[in-house]
């Protein structure tokens, strides 16, 4: 039986290191965890796509390569540390210090993997791209971050479940697996419950709604800002669902609270009210607004929440108060923000409702033209000529009706809705860069693209603010500051000021279609229900509890279950766990058997006993002893029933190791010896 | 319907037990302790076993041997050309003072039966034997008489004398846990073994080392042996060897494989080790595969040169395989 009588045919000698080395679907699993990592940092925008790149080559690389030689690996492994870290310089100049961890800690990963050689290592790399992802999500918190983190949790656990090559992913291998993510979830959840909600507005699940790229150096938006005489189309964020102000049931939809007129490429402001305001007897009174020329109507405000910029149904020309109003600029101002107020106002016709101006023109016709006309055609040098001649193509020398039309309706073609819209560059022009470049926008951008597109054709238009929509809610209608809006109002001869909604029936970019479907609406109701639980503390606490009582219930439920499982149908073999004690002595075994002088190894059909007895004489007394007692642990180890303890499998690995050491000496001595009597 | 004598087991310790009778048949049978200690396995496996040698080197003599230190009835069939399967397993006998049929068993109603000779009876007696081995009961005129437990039935067959023979089939062949072939002893022993002889130590003498329960009680701590997952891939891909050998016809089968791993148990035990190790499997493949073999027509040995040159090609196939099947050394 020695190890040289093996025949060509016969099978493979068994690979002791196959046990200690990861299984190749636990390396690919690896590899789809790192490369998801990189990705999340990408999304978070913390690593630039030169980076994910570098990264996702090197990993893909060293999957292909790894194990050719350890020089090999090691240099893979740098190559694809340096590539991950390829931008790192520009990242420092940009971000600071505290971004370049998440980076670094991505090339220690990528150069782990390259070098990885056993299940522990492997298992490393699996902790390090989770770290890297809690970073990303730390660093940015966004609803693109979703993708990446469960492709990184679903790669980590897999491949965790599948590390050992030997032992196969059974049930219960991924019943543990789902356990533990289970309780990890449940945890985390309850965690976040309890955990008091920052005062800046809205727990970590609020963040999660703001940003997109770019999120940390934009702007917040506020509904304050629809209300405040200036507009920053750079602003981002979901508004709260808080509720403001109380208008009839009856009302229009819309109600103004301010009109913009100067556009500077990125943010509206007003060069003054339209409206003249004067303190009469019965409150404050205002000359009908130029071209306002709808019926008039009295509505009956009571704000819910301190809201100063007075609304109106229209275009306003009475309050009714007990506080004192100023003129804010572009709208009145109440002093005491939350006193109720009565306004009247004029209402002010829709495009769609209008055809022409031909229809039921009131007494006291508006002009063809606005008095200040240059006020209302007002663009500043940012706007490119691209912007114009759109303006221009879409108006199509037809009359303003027909080109906000036209302007809608393009801008519903070409952009789809997202609160996350990206923020223009630095002097970009915030229009330009939504038409042409994003095409992702909300009520300011479309509204803002409409009120550009139909000055360059020369056509009067401004851009009004307040809110639409609203919720029934006591007898009443309520909006809340998310129902915060942006719209347009154009000038149309023969009606005067006609309001023009572009972003109403806008495409979300999650949809298809501008249709909601059945999931969308479900989707709201269930952001709608999170909302109401996180804005309440007893309903956050009192969902804690369920869950906990729930993760309770299901421990429970899976421990009596596996007990009245875990009876034995038939008396095999204890079912036993792979041991890092046991891999590391069957590693030295591996290692001694490469030590020993070639006619003592072990024959692949030689038991460990034969092998004893072969061997021991080989070695000399005293450590022919000692690897034999070694020997017979690991034949215990292998064969027998109970694992030998653990301080015997590290004696026995110790053993063998000081064996091979001595081995390996005597062997160089001899080689030395023999270089020595030759030269 | 026992046989056994009601005796405390004198050995806590199982392997002291089965050293015990191993001792016990050695105190007639000289020179032997491999075929002893391979008898005493299959036992202990509660398989059968098939004794191959020539005609006076102490089959029968080991066979009996062994019933005796069991203390045990030994049921002893000659087997000869005219022998009839009612000769074996019993009849009915017309009783006049019951008016009926009486049940008579025959010989292998006994914990231990010898078959001296199986190859000379005809195939018709020998596949009585088939249901006795297998299913440990036999059927006579409808009526299914079971054996006691313990049951083993130990046969000889003499490899030479072709004449006036019946070769077993195989079918038969694969119900024999093991084959033991004896082969000669040295000088001294047989020498020893004459003057014993001529001294009147004769197995019928011997005193009982074991109960019949202490055997049943043994093949049950045997039957709990570990057996780790390596050794039992070790045991398989052996069997599976064999069948993809080029040189052998027909392999061993998945019963030689289960046979196999319960043989290597009893070594286990004999060995005083609660677990089986490779080595064990290893030392069992010749005695326990090698007659279920049938080897290739390369080899045909068989009609020229006779039954002995058969065991013997079997042999080295099945000792050739061995070296082909690595130990896997794993957890």
């Amino acid at each position: 039986m020695t190890p040289a009588s093996a025949p060509a045919e016969a099978p493979a000698p068994p690979d002791l290191l196959g046990t200690h080395a990861p299984s190749r679907a636990a390396l690919r699993c690896t590899a789809l965890a790192v490369v998801a990592a990189a990705l999340a940092l990408t999304v978070a925008g913390t690593l630039p796509a030169l980076g994910l790149a570098g990264a996702a080559g090197a990993v893909v690389a060293a999957l292909l390569l790894r194990g050719r030689s350890a020089v090999l690996d090691q240099v893979l492994g740098a190559v694809g540390a340096l590539a991950s870290a390829v931008a790192l310089p520009g990242l420092v100049a940009d971000a600071g210090v505290p971004a370049v961890s998440p980076v670094l800690a991505l090339a220690l990963a990528v150069r782990q993997f390259a070098v990885a050689r056993s299940v522990r290592a492997v298992r490393a790399v699996l902790g390090l791209s989770v770290l890297v992802t809690v970073a990303a999500a730390g660093t940015a918190p966004s609803n693109a971050l979703v993708g990446p983190v469960a492709l990184v949790w679903g790669a980590v656990l897999a491949g965790l479940a599948c590390a050992v090559p030997h032992r196969a992913v059974d049930g219960r291998v991924l019943r543990r697996a789902a356990g533990a993510l289970a309780v990890a979830t449940t945890v985390a959840l309850v965690l976040f419950l309890l955990v008091p909600a920052s005062s800046s507005g809205g727990g970590a699940l609020r963040g999660l709604g703001r940003g997109g790229p770019g999120a940390g150096e934009a702007p917040v938006r506020s509904a304050e800002a629809y209300a405040g005489g200036t507009l920053d189309l750079s602003a981002r964020g979901e508004l709260p669902a808080t509720e403001l102000l109380r208008v009839p049931a009856d009302s229009p939809s819309s109600w103004r609270s301010g009109v913009l007129d100067v556009y500077d490429g990125r943010t509206w402001a007003s060069s003054g009210n339209p409206v003249r305001w004067v303190s009469g007897a019965a409150g404050y009174e205002a000359a009908p607004e130029e071209g306002a020329s709808g019926p008039e109507r009295v509505d009956d405000v009571v704000p819910l929440a301190p809201y100063p910029a007075v609304v109106s149904a229209g275009s306003p020309v009475g309050v009714r108060t007990s506080s004192r109003v100023f003129d804010g600029g572009s709208g009145l101002v109440l002093q005491d923000a939350s006193s109720p107020y009565r306004v009247l106002s004029r209402a002010v016709p829709s495009v769609e409702e209008t055809t022409d101006g031909e229809a039921g023109r009131p007494a006291g016709l508006p002009e063809d033209q606005p008095k200040d006309v240059a006020r209302w055609t007002q663009l500043p040098g940012s706007v490119p000529q691209r912007v114009r001649d759109l303006g221009v193509r879409l108006a199509d020398g037809r009359d303003p009706v027909t080109a906000a039309r036209a302007v809608s309706a393009h801008l519903r073609s070409v952009a789809r809705y997202s609160l996350q819209a990206p923020v223009p560059a630095d002097g970009e022009d915030a229009v330009d860069a939504f038409l042409f470049e994003d095409r992702i926008g909300f009520c300011e951008q479309f509204a803002s693209a409409e009120v550009v597109l139909l000055r360059s054709a020369g056509f009067p238009a401004r851009l009004v603010t307040g809110f639409a929509g609203g919720e029934p809610s006591g007898g009443g209608r309520v909006f809340r500051s998310a129902d915060a809006h942006a719209w347009v109002e154009v000038w149309v001869p023969g009606s005067g000021w006609v309001s023009s909604d572009p972003t109403a029936g806008a495409t979300l970019v999650a949809g298809g279609s501008g249709a909601r479907g059945w999931w969308q609406r479900l989707w709201a109701q269930v952001q709608r229900l999170v909302e109401r639980v996180l804005a309440d503390a007893g309903a956050r606490a009192l969902v804690a509890v369920v869950l906990v009582a729930l993760l309770v219930v299901g421990v429970v439920v899976v421990r009596r279950r596996s007990r009245r499982r875990s009876v034995p149908v038939v008396a095999g073999p204890a079912v036993r766990r792979g041991d890092p004690a046991v891999a590391a002595l069957l590693l030295a075994l591996e290692r001694f058997d490469a030590a020993v002088p070639e006619p003592w190894r072990r024959g692949p059909a030689e038991g460990l006993s034969d092998w004893r007895a072969r061997v021991g004489p080989a070695l000399g007394a005293e450590a022919g002893a000692e690897v034999a007692g070694a020997l017979a642990v690991v034949e215990r180890a292998c064969f027998a029933r109970a694992l030998p303890p653990r301080a015997e499998l590290e004696g026995a690995r110790r053993a063998l190791e000081s064996a091979s050491s001595v081995l390996l000496a005597r062997e160089r001595r001899a080689t030395a010896g023999q270089a020595g009597s030759g030269g | 319907m026992s046989h056994a004598l009601v005796e405390p087991l004198p050995h806590a310790d199982p392997a002291a037990a089965a050293r015990a009778l191993v001792d016990g048949v050695e105190r007639v049978v000289r020179g032997r302790r491999a075929a002893v200690e391979l008898l005493v396995t299959a036992v202990l496996a509660r398989g059968h076993v098939l004794i191959e040698d020539v005609p006076g080197s102490g089959k029968t003599t080991l066979a009996t041997a062994f019933a005796a230190s069991l203390g045990a009835d030994c049921g002893r069939v000659q087997a000869t050309a005219d022998l009839l399967p009612a000769d074996v397993t019993g009849s009915g006998i017309w009783d006049p003072a019951a008016g009926g049929f009486r049940f008579v068993p025959g010989p292998v109603f006994a914990p231990v039966v010898l078959v001296d000779e199986l190859n000379r009876t005809s195939p018709r007696t020998q596949s009585a034997f088939l249901e006795a081995m297998e299913e440990r009961a036999v059927t006579v005129d409808g009526v299914r008489h079971r054996l006691p437990d313990p049951f083993v039935l130990l046969a000889t067959q003499n490899p030479v004398e072709q004449h006036g023979t019946y070769p077993l089939p195989e079918g038969q062949l694969d119900r024999f846990a093991v084959r033991i072939v004896l082969g000669p002893v040295t000088e001294d022993v047989e020498r020893q073994v004459l003057r014993e002889q001529l001294a009147g130590n004769r197995p019928e003498r011997l005193t009982p080392v074991l109960g019949l329960a202490d055997l049943l009680r043994l093949q049950e701590a045997t039957a709990a042996v570990h057996v780790a997952d390596a050794t039992l891939d070790l045991a398989v891909r052996l069997c599976r060897a064999t069948r993809t050998d080029a040189r052998i016809r027909l392999g061993a089968g998945t019963r030689a494989a289960l046979t196999l791993v319960r043989c290597a148990q009893g070594r286990a035990l004999l060995a005083g080790r609660d677990h089986v190790l490779p080595e064990d499997v290893q030392a069992l493949v010749v005695p326990v595969l090698a007659h279920r073999l049938v080897p290739g027509d390369g080899h045909g040995l068989v009609a020229e040169d006779g039954a002995a040159a058969r065991t013997l090609t079997q042999e080295r196939l099945a000792a050739g395989v061995l070296q082909h099947v690595p130990v896997d050394l794993r957890r």
